[in-house]
């Protein structure tokens, strides 16, 4: 690959990161490397940035945490190594909520700082993968980027509404958690941020093979470029009215109706069903289950063997606790507690157990639609990008409500994929299509039409 | 019931200390996600899923793999000492 | 529980498995320089994920069906979450749910059976070392090379009652554990942590930690109750409370009292899946699995033609089979002999079978000493005096070469045995007016013809033996 190409690449980043602070690093010598490697691949000229929380061999990789300051992982990850052994060249980490613990990026850790929208400097970018959308809708569309994002409760579909761009999560297990530092284990899925859905199918037959070495890694050899230029005449869509009544802005409701009547023209067919389940106990048990396991994986984070670290003084109790309350942010500490209480005894019956029996009512209730439907479609967000300011003094409460479309899915683990169909005061509104496990291909199939006759993003 | 005290407990068990500002501020931000995360009480009672799809039998064969150069595994940090990790006391 | 007994004791052992590769990623099980058996998986590097070892858990499930429990059709993992200098994840993936096997026996040596609660499998942390006293180190030094090995917890139900019995108990699961090959003893670790109670306290109990061996589990628990026993005498209250073992001085301390242990607030492992133990690959483990004692006894006495005593000590020690099958001669003789008097001269230097280690060397000694008995070239008596220099030279590691012996000390018998037949026979029809007094109730003409057999082999043969002979013959 041209290595001036290289150079143009990271000086354009540099001066969109000093803006919007879409990155946490930028990694012009590993991008100069990979480019004198160039192995010939599917992605050869293609450039990716990788959210944070995704490692990068031999590259900071913090998951947007003060307490994973200085860590630089001695492998890749699965998807990262796809990407690199495909000939895509990684440019650099992008900022998230730490640990992947928000919908709107403020929850960065602490020293980092929030992303800002590319389309209006004052608002969200959404989150956590806020870095990840903010750069892919900021970079110009000559130089070829795409983002490696990550959702645990709606992470990729939320930014990607809120800068305007395509984010699609596959379904858990179809990309390899291998190298993925976790969040919440049964929920994290790892999947492209792109503006384009061509780009995204491209991405995704790469990372989407098995790997061994995840457990819960199922994989897939499909192409699912194969998906795109498909006919949709006859497909059957599911719009979960839930989703377009209270607790949604009524102008977001609108351009998911007018995007409806698109399909409608275009001879797909479409019903209105209510999920009664997944809205009353989907996001509550989302978090429950996603705090109790990332209470668990944080335990780890302690000044020893990697990561920031204190003088060592005192006994392991006194020593950990000071490393642990000096470099988590307020989000995390407060997620700790809140999992460590849900699953201590005689709690954790009533959350913990109970969270995941309601796992499988809602997967149950989601199945039986996706047997009437080929599709379901709701917002992907409440609303629009909303301002910073506003968004900072909310308390945790109205943070996690806003998940209420995105987690109960990625509760269930279907793919889904977040299109734009409009805007609202100048912010993009994004539609969401969730397919069953597994079948990315008729969300390939139903954005790639959508995406051709809106004129492109 | 949730208090100030049990909020210090839980934190003391998943070393994290919180200041006294913090501890009042997290107080009723945790008492109300709890009372909300009670809705499910009234789900109806399932099997659990550990994972969204059914995944079994997931096994390594019991072969020894290559092992990481030990410069690699004392790289990230600089407590250590003559090959050894250095830990915080544990008494 | 309503206990009545005296003492009331239970057993938590964790076995370490002689797997190749750790439980969850493929570091070698070994010794080695400190941390350069070491991953990003057992080193708990956020991103790593853990896989499990199959044969860790073929290994369990071995156990699991030797000591007859039920086995779990579906198994799943946990993380007990605290934190710990030497976990590398402050976490440790164990099973809580649902163990792998539930409700098993193990006979002690005295036919009663203990119950075993449950048979588990989890991971080892590290190890640590402390620079100076655990009480003084400004720090402590962590190898991760020993995180992650393969451990399967034992829990016996507390059905105990005293040091001995559990000193038992740990020697016949040992023992299992050699049957089954699923341990080795110079790889693999073996630690128990103890609970007792005493009736004179109401049965308040105590956890001794990590006990080595089963000579210490019974110091361990000697002190312990000696200990209650002092206290409550003293009118003090015993609180319910862990203690540590110091093994050099055979005493007990306090660690930490129950009320300041944290919560481990067990989740399952997401990280891990849902592992199916269905009937087929239950029976291809039974199939696969090493002859058991039970099995073992009775093929050495219907096969073999063992006594049934012989087979029964030989099968129920592992060291004793080993050494049994490794000698390769007359079974009969060689059963008796290892029954007899291998293990009275071990036992005579305090030693216990396990503290021998049964190389070539000592192997064919032993072979030798039983060659000569069998081709008749010594008698029993000069066998036992053989055996005895034999376990000298075991106590004090030396070697022994018993035909040397035998020639310094002119103990070769008489040419033949069967000579002593022939001389016997020449000694009655020479001497029919002693053997006539003899049968009229004079014992001691017997020994004149006793005398005159002595004679013609030259004082070779064994007296006793000569009177044997001589009485048989004349019945």
């Amino acid at each position: 690959m041209d290595l001036e190409k290289v150079h143009k690449m990271i000086e354009v980043c540099r001066k969109i990161d000093k803006k919007l602070h879409c990155f946490t690093t930028i990694c012009e010598e590993e991008a100069i490397s990979q480019a004198k490697d160039n192995p010939a691949g599917k992605l050869s000229g293609k450039f990716f940035s990788v959210k944070d929380c995704i490692c990068v061999k031999g590259v900071e990789s913090c998951a947007g945490s003060a307490i994973l300051k200085g860590y630089r992982p001695p492998f890749d990850a699965f998807s990262v190594q796809r990407i690199k052994e495909e000939g895509g060249i990684i440019i650099g980490k992008t900022s998230q909520d730490e640990f992947g613990f928000g919908g709107f990026c403020v929850n960065t850790g602490v020293g980092f700082e929030t992303p800002k929208n590319p389309i209006d400097d004052t608002r969200s970018c959404g989150g956590s993968s806020g870095g990840a959308a903010c750069i892919t809708k900021a970079l110009p569309d000559e130089l070829n980027h795409v983002a490696l994002a990550e959702s645990t409760g709606g992470s990729i579909a939320c930014p990607a509404a809120f800068c305007g761009t395509i984010g699609l999560t596959p379904t858990y297990g179809l990309v390899s958690r291998w190298g993925l530092i976790d969040y919440g284990n049964s929920l994290d899925k790892i999947g492209p941020i792109a503006k384009n859905v061509p780009d995204a199918a491209q991405i995704l037959s790469a990372i989407a093979k098995k790997d061994i070495r995840d457990s819960t890694s199922v994989g897939s050899d499909g192409d699912y470029a194969s998906y795109l230029g498909k006919d949709i005449k006859g497909m059957k869509i599911g719009v979960i009215s839930d989703n377009l009544g209270e607790g949604t802005d009524p102008a977001v409701a609108e351009r998911i109706r007018k995007a409806v009547s698109y399909f409608d023209s275009t001879g797909a067919e479409y019903n209105e069903i209510s999920l009664p389940s997944a809205v009353r106990y989907g996001l509550p048990a989302y978090y429950i289950i996603a705090m109790c396991e990332s209470s668990t994986n944080l335990a780890k984070y302690c000044g020893m063997r990697y990561g920031a670290n204190e003088k060592l003084d005192g006994n392991f109790n006194e020593y950990f606790t000071k490393v642990r309350s000096r470099f988590f942010g307020k989000e995390a500490k407060r997620r700790i507690i809140l999992g460590t209480y849900a699953r201590m005894a005689g709690y954790r019956d009533a959350y913990y157990i109970k969270a995941m029996k309601v796992r499988t009512k809602v997967i149950e209730e989601y199945k039986t639609a996706l047997k009437k439907f080929d599709v379901l479609l709701s917002p992907s967000m409440p609303m629009v990008a909303p301002k910073i300011d506003e968004i900072k003094d909310l308390p945790p409460m109205r943070h996690y409500m806003a998940d209420a479309c995105t987690a109960p899915v990625n509760l269930a683990g279907l793919p889904h994929i977040s299109i734009p169909c409009g805007n609202h005061n100048g912010m993009p509104v994004g539609m969401m299509l969730i397919g069953d496990h597994f079948c990315e291909g008729k969300l390939i199939s139903l954005a790639d039409k959508f995406e051709r006759d809106h004129d492109g993003i | 019931m949730l208090d100030k005290d049990m909020i210090r407990k839980i934190a003391k068990n998943a070393k994290v200390e919180l200041t006294e500002e913090e501890t009042k501020e997290f107080l009723p931000q945790i008492e109300d996600v709890l009372e909300w995360f009670k809705a499910i009480e009234n789900a109806p009672d399932m099997e659990m899923s550990m994972h969204p799809i059914k995944i079994r039998d997931a096994f390594r064969d019991d072969i020894v793999e290559q092992s990481m150069p030990k410069e690699y595994a004392l790289q990230g940090t600089d407590h250590k000492k003559d090959g050894y990790f250095k830990g915080p006391r544990a008494v | 529980m309503g206990f009545d007994a005296d003492v009331v004791i239970g057993l938590e052992i964790h076995v370490g498995l002689s797997t190749e590769s750790k439980l969850f990623c493929g570091c070698a099980v070994d010794e080695g320089e400190p941390n350069s058996l070491t991953c990003p998986i057992c080193l708990g590097m956020p991103g790593s994920k853990p896989k499990l070892n199959r044969k860790a858990v073929e290994y369990a499930i071995r156990l699991c069906l030797s000591l007859g429990c039920e086995v779990a059709p579906l198994m799943m993992f946990s993380r007990k979450t605290y934190f710990y200098p030497d976990m590398s994840k402050n976490y440790q993936i164990t099973q809580y749910e649902v163990p792998l096997g539930s409700n098993g026996v193990l006979e002690l040596s005295d036919g009663k059976v203990v119950g075993i609660e449950r048979v588990h499998v989890e991971e080892d942390p590290a190890s640590l070392v402390h620079a100076g006293s655990i009480r003084d180190s400004p720090f402590v030094l962590v190898d991760y090379n020993r995180s992650g090995h393969p451990l399967c917890e034992v829990v016996t139900r507390p059905e105990m009652h005293s040091p001995e019995e559990a000193r038992d108990f740990m020697r016949q699961l040992i023992n299992v554990l050699n049957y089954l090959g699923i341990f080795d003893p110079k790889r693999c670790i073996i630690k128990a942590d103890a609970n007792i109670s005493i009736k004179e306290s109401g049965y308040v109990r105590a956890e001794v930690k990590n006990i080595s061996g089963f000579k210490d589990i019974e110091r361990a628990l000697g002190y312990e109750i000696a200990r209650q026993r002092q206290a409550v005498a003293e009118d003090k209250v015993i609180i319910q409370e862990t203690r540590g073992f110091d093994a050099s001085s055979g005493t007990t301390f306090s660690m930490r009292t129950k009320e300041t242990e944290d919560d481990y607030g067990y989740i399952l492992d997401p990280d891990l899946v849902e592992y199916v133990v269905g009937e087929g690959w239950k029976k291809d483990i039974a199939a696969s699995m090493p002859e058991l004692p039970k099995e073992k006894r009775e093929r050495y006495e219907k096969e073999l033609g063992l006594s049934s005593d012989d087979a029964h000590v030989l099968a129920s020690d592992y060291q004793l089979v080993l050494l049994f099958e490794r000698l390769d001669i007359d079974p009969v003789l060689a059963a008796r002999w290892i029954r007899r008097e291998f293990v009275r001269v071990i036992n005579y230097h305090s030693l216990d079978i396990t503290d021998v280690e049964l190389n070539d060397d000592l192997v064919s000694t032993f072979k030798n000493i039983l060659k000569m008995l069998s081709e008749k070239k010594i008698t029993d008596k000069t066998g036992q005096q053989l055996m005895d220099e034999f376990g000298n030279a075991i106590a004090a590691k030396e070697a022994f070469d018993p035909e040397t012996y035998v020639k310094k000390h002119d103990l070769l018998a008489i040419g033949d045995l069967s000579e002593l037949d022939g001389f016997c026979k020449e000694a009655i029809v020479e001497n029919q007016k002693a053997i006539d007094d003899y049968k009229s109730g004079n014992e001691g003409a017997l020994n004149f013809v006793v005398g005159q057999v002595m004679r013609k082999t030259r004082g070779k043969a064994d007296p006793k033996e000569v009177i044997e002979k001589l009485k048989e013959m004349i019945q």
